[in-house]
């Protein structure tokens, strides 16, 4: 009895698989985006991914065949990357992976991406040390020592900045971004008077703020994310603090204005994504969003992140119809592409895989509304 | 600036003390560590915002977050502890850091991912001493916090039911002999502490205008350093404990590198520890 259940099992299974062979008429992309920890980023991101597979798709997918995503959750650390990594890789076999989010995790995922020849493109990566990560390794958004000097740029021209504080996040993200505008602010003339920081998950700032209170300034730089950025501020204005307020493009996010308040005001930030960014593609996929973000009133909204994954999956999609799917005919498509119509802008790439666009966008937070400046 | 960075340290220290009392609680009476006590403050803070955003009324959202926090902590009583009452001391431990992963995931899955502000705005009075500010929402913290602790003090030694709680943390078989309910001695206990973790997370929603699945963890973690410096299982000792690490982190961050600001929570800790290895009020 026994037996004939454990035979019933055996070809059930194979049975089953069987029909996944049947099915295998798709092209399978990976992608590692940050579905747990910091979710509020990644789930905008895979939104974004589906929004670009659904309209491939219905448009009759690449080839007759069928375009598939599989997510895995970078989990915010860098041995989950690379397992999320190798599973896609070899048990998946995709073609392209969309992801990691975070640049130290491209960073550990790179060396095995070159080793694989599996080109990965990361939507917000922005560490310039990924520009040398090798040719497989591509990215969606400008890196972050371009968005320091437009932002310290504008804070000595049109804000007038003479004495900048830092108030950083102690993670290779927001330390990185400590020494660049450092180092951007100096090369102006206008250096920074002093620095504080504080930890991922940090919610009392009293003790730095009070600190910066000691010296006079007239700007407070606080790179990070918005989960600790945001309560940053209106901490700060609680305390008194009046100096303008400046911030890089995680903050660029409705939630970062519902976190922050009031003291949201006045704030600028830079952002890789126009809304009103006026094409054709543009207005369906901001339709596509905003309707899911609408459905859901747990669904995290940030445009920018999904709006960076939408244009990154449609290049990949379009690599592998253009050229046939082995890396290095996706690279070639990547390396060549000239004026690609994306969402936050007209796409190219230069020899580092780095993505080239109009520029950096700078906003600024005018009654609850970002108004982007320049 | 010493005057302003003590009152920044009180403020921190009055919750850290309440959510160490949840710890040193529980520790006493059934000599376990509780490491979910940071989701349950967590869920006193979500139970708060939530009903607040919905109905718009303060003294209700105050009462369902202690109330969330308090079923989270009977219900951890029940199914996460009572089970593995009388097993080697290691297991609860486990079952509790557990109970804390799953209370944390459970609440991103009903809560999402994403920071929730405060749905109410607090009036930015403060009041100026000595060249120091203090707002009203941490005169009120400062204020909420101490006077819990006092309750506390009165309920254990002047009530029945809290005279019960004591004598069970010293004996519990001798207690039962006694006829005292230990059960219910325990399920008290949980909610005491839970109450008041509770209360220290609806505080600090208010205060930081943040609140979100993960907020439990590092003030669960440095809670439980605060019941340690102060003695496990000594009540006093957990206020003191929780008070002596807030100002110690706010001083270090402001004397000597705001960089180490969780450090020098730990680094007084680990001193105490080598001086005074039982705690600063411990038991022998």
């Amino acid at each position: 009895m026994q037996r004939r259940w454990l035979w019933l099992l055996v070809s059930v299974v194979v049975l089953g698989m069987g029909v996944s062979e049947v099915r295998a008429e798709e092209i399978k992309i990976g992608a590692i985006l940050r579905l747990s920890q910091g979710a509020s980023d990644g789930l905008p991101a895979k939104r974004g991914i589906e929004i670009a597979v659904k309209e491939i798709n219905a448009a009759g997918g690449i080839g007759g065949k069928q375009l598939k995503v599989i997510f895995e959750d970078e989990k915010d650390s860098a041995p989950a990357s690379v397992s999320a990594y190798q599973k896609l890789v070899s048990m998946d076999k995709v073609k392209v992976i969309i992801g990691p989010m975070m640049s130290g995790n491209v960073l550990a995922v790179a060396p095995l991406a070159q080793r694989d020849k599996i080109v990965i493109i990361t939507p917000n990566g922005t560490s310039p040390k990924i520009s040398d990560a090798g040719e497989y390794v591509y990215r969606g958004c400008t890196r972050i020592d371009k968005q320091a000097a437009a932002l310290t740029k504008y804070a000595k021209e049109s804000l007038k900045t003479t004495k900048p504080v830092i108030l950083y996040s102690n993670e290779p993200y927001g330390k990185g971004c400590n020494d660049l505008f450092s180092k951007c602010f100096a090369e102006l003339g206008i250096p920074v008077v002093s620095t504080e920081s504080f930890m991922v998950g940090d919610r009392d700032f009293s003790a730095q703020l009070t600190k910066l209170k000691q010296k006079p300034f007239d700007l407070l730089f606080i790179p990070g994310y918005l989960q600790e950025t945001a309560p940053a501020i209106s901490q700060a204005r609680r305390m008194g603090i009046t100096a303008q307020s400046m911030g890089v493009f995680g903050d660029m996010a409705p939630k970062y204005i519902e976190l922050a308040g009031k003291a949201s005001e006045g704030h600028i930030n830079c952002s890789e994504y126009d809304e009103d960014y006026n094409t054709p593609t543009n207005k369906k996929f901001k339709d596509a969003y905003y309707k899911i973000v609408m459905a859901d009133a747990k669904e995290p909204n940030n445009a920018m992140f999904a709006a960076i994954t939408y244009d990154m999956t449609r290049l990949a999609a379009k690599a592998i119809a253009t050229k046939g799917g082995a890396p290095d005919q996706v690279r070639g498509y990547l390396d060549t592409v000239k004026d690609f119509d994306g969402v936050t802008g007209k796409l190219s790439f230069d020899k580092n895989g780095d993505v080239v666009k109009q520029g950096v966008y700078l906003f600024k937070v005018v009654k609850g509304k970002y108004v982007k400046v320049k | 600036m010493l005057l302003q960075q003590l009152v920044n340290g009180l403020v921190a220290g009055c919750v850290y003390a309440l959510v160490a009392l949840g710890y040193t609680m529980i520790f006493g009476i059934l000599g376990i560590v509780n490491f979910a006590q940071g989701e349950i403050y967590m869920y006193g803070a979500f139970g708060a915002v939530l009903t607040l955003a919905a109905t718009g009324s303060l003294p209700l959202a105050i009462a369902a977050g202690i109330a969330a926090a308090c079923l989270v902590g009977v219900l951890l009583e029940r199914f996460a502890f009572r089970p593995l009452r009388g097993t080697h001391p290691l297991i609860p431990l486990i079952s509790a850091i557990g109970a804390s992963i799953f209370l944390s995931s459970l609440a991103r899955l009903i809560f999402g991912p994403e920071d929730r502000s405060f749905p109410m705005e607090f009036h930015p009075r403060s009041y100026q001493f000595f060249g120091a500010e203090i707002t009203v929402l941490q005169l009120a913290i400062i204020l909420v916090s101490l006077a819990l602790m006092v309750l506390l003090w009165l309920f254990l030694n002047l009530t029945k039911h809290g005279k019960a709680i004591m004598a069970v943390a010293m004996d519990s078989d001798a207690a039962r002999l006694s006829g005292i309910n230990v059960n219910a001695a325990y399920v008290t206990t949980f909610l005491l502490g839970s109450a008041m973790s509770g209360v220290a997370g609806i505080l600090m929603a208010m205060y930081y205008n943040a609140t979100a699945p993960n907020m439990g963890l590092l003030p669960g973690l440095k809670a439980f350093s605060a019941a340690i410096l102060g003695g496990v299982g000594s009540i006093p000792g957990a206020i003191i404990g929780g008070l002596v690490l807030g100002v110690a982190e706010n001083l270090g961050a402001a004397y000597l590198s705001s960089h180490f600001k969780d450090a020098f929570a730990f680094i007084a800790l680990v001193l105490v520890l080598i001086i005074r290895p039982r705690g600063i009020l411990g038991r022998q």
